[in-house]
């Protein structure tokens, strides 16, 4: 019996550098280098990962399949000839927009309880 | 900067071979590359990056272990519902075999740099001996009871003024606490005092406690040599004030004479 394909429910939730790393790879394909960069910029400064965690998560989405590295040739444009780039696959955009569902759900039920802290006035 | 990286080096012998081959050169240019970030060009900078590598480095060195056994990719808080336990690839033999390789390799990386090597070492000895003295401080104050006999029991009973200032009580309210009280099997009663202890070669300033014959007997206290106090030698204006001593004055002051250690009188 073939084993079926993954869908975006068997991925959820997600641990906080998956969903960081695919969303820093949702504008386009990046080394880990800069995926780290954009991730620390895209929360201030907040998340902050080290080569562990993210290589480590790296790894894991390369086999579940939601990232996968860019046929980009290394080196290009002056990069340092290790670094590799990693793109998103069809299946990573659509574990990441359940993933966001799923998080936007639980916003919505927090705003309804009314557990969320309202954004101070400007 | 060499010498951060030569630590990455270490940590990254700690992860599985198959992933150091898959990601080692990418992980030595990320920390290569972060090292030359302006915001870790202080020493206090550089130092809380190593500390940040080091911590994310060992626990992920520990996690790629973990589901280096269990194949199935895992990228989420939970563990899909499709994920079944899948047999380990690498027999246990081989994987002694991994373990054996590794460690030689990094003792024969230690030798040839035996400057990085010294003051790594220093450097544990010193986070580790740090980490033992406060660990036995916190355990002993904290974590195990007091050396005394039912130390579940004891409470310290203090007075307050103004709602918050603990300050011992007066003698004659001890004694009426001591009368009254049905709530405590005994009571006793200190007060830190300074003693000179006179009548010898060279006097000499004491720190003391005045003390109700019943705490030592509650607190379980066993005199080394002599007697503790009989009730009527604490009560006020007896008529033979006496003292028991620390075995440390007891030696270097009386010779450890044991006649000597029943009674002896002090002054304040």
């Amino acid at each position: 019996m073939r084993p079926r394909e993954p869908r975006p429910a068997d991925f959820l939730p997600l641990t906080p550098a998956v969903l960081h790393i695919l969303l820093a790879l949702a504008d386009g394909e990046q080394h880990g280098y800069a995926i780290a960069q954009a991730v620390e910029a895209l929360t201030d400064g907040t998340v902050r990962m080290g080569p562990g965690t993210l290589y480590g998560s790296i790894g894991r989405m390369v086999a579940g399949g939601l990232i996968e590295e860019s046929t980009r040739s290394r080196g290009r444009g002056g990069d340092d000839e290790r670094r590799r780039f990693y793109r998103m696959t069809a299946l990573g955009r659509r574990v990441l927009e359940s993933e966001t569902e799923r998080l936007a759900r639980v916003v919505s039920l927090a705003r309804a309880k009314n557990v969320l802290r309202r954004p101070e006035p400007a | 900067m060499r010498a951060v990286e030569h630590v990455f080096e270490i940590i990254l012998r700690l992860y599985p071979k198959e992933f150091r081959r898959q990601y080692g050169d990418e992980m030595r240019a990320f920390v290569h590359a972060r090292l030359g970030e302006p915001r870790y060009a202080t020493p206090w900078s550089a130092f809380a990056f190593v500390w940040h590598v080091f911590v994310d480095g060992v626990g992920g060195a520990v996690r790629e272990h973990l589901f280096a056994r269990t194949p199935a990719a895992r990228v989420s808080g939970a563990a899909p519902s499709h994920e079944a336990p899948i047999p380990h690839n690498e027999p246990p033999e081989e994987l002694m075999a991994t373990l054996v390789s590794d460690a030689r390799y990094a003792v024969r990386t230690l030798r040839r740099r035996p400057a990085f090597t010294i003051v790594s070492a220093i450097t544990l000895a010193l986070g580790i001996g740090a980490t033992s003295a406060i660990f036995g401080v916190i355990d002993s104050m904290l974590f195990r009871p007091l050396r005394y006999p039912a130390p579940e029991q004891i409470v310290v009973v203090s007075m307050t003024r103004g709602g918050s200032l603990r300050e011992a009580p007066a003698y004659p309210d001890f004694v009426d606490w001591r009368e009254q009280s049905r709530s405590f099997q005994s009571l006793g009663v200190s007060r830190s005092q300074s003693l000179n202890l006179t009548g010898r070669e060279t006097p000499e300033r004491l720190s003391g406690n005045f003390v109700s014959a019943s705490l030592l007997t509650l607190l379980g206290a066993e005199p080394l040599a002599g007697r503790l106090f009989a009730h009527d030698e604490t009560e006020v204006g007896t008529a033979s004030p006496v003292a028991v001593i620390s075995e440390g004055l007891w030696r270097r002051r009386f010779g450890a004479c044991p006649a000597r250690a029943t009674r002896k009188r002090t002054r304040p």
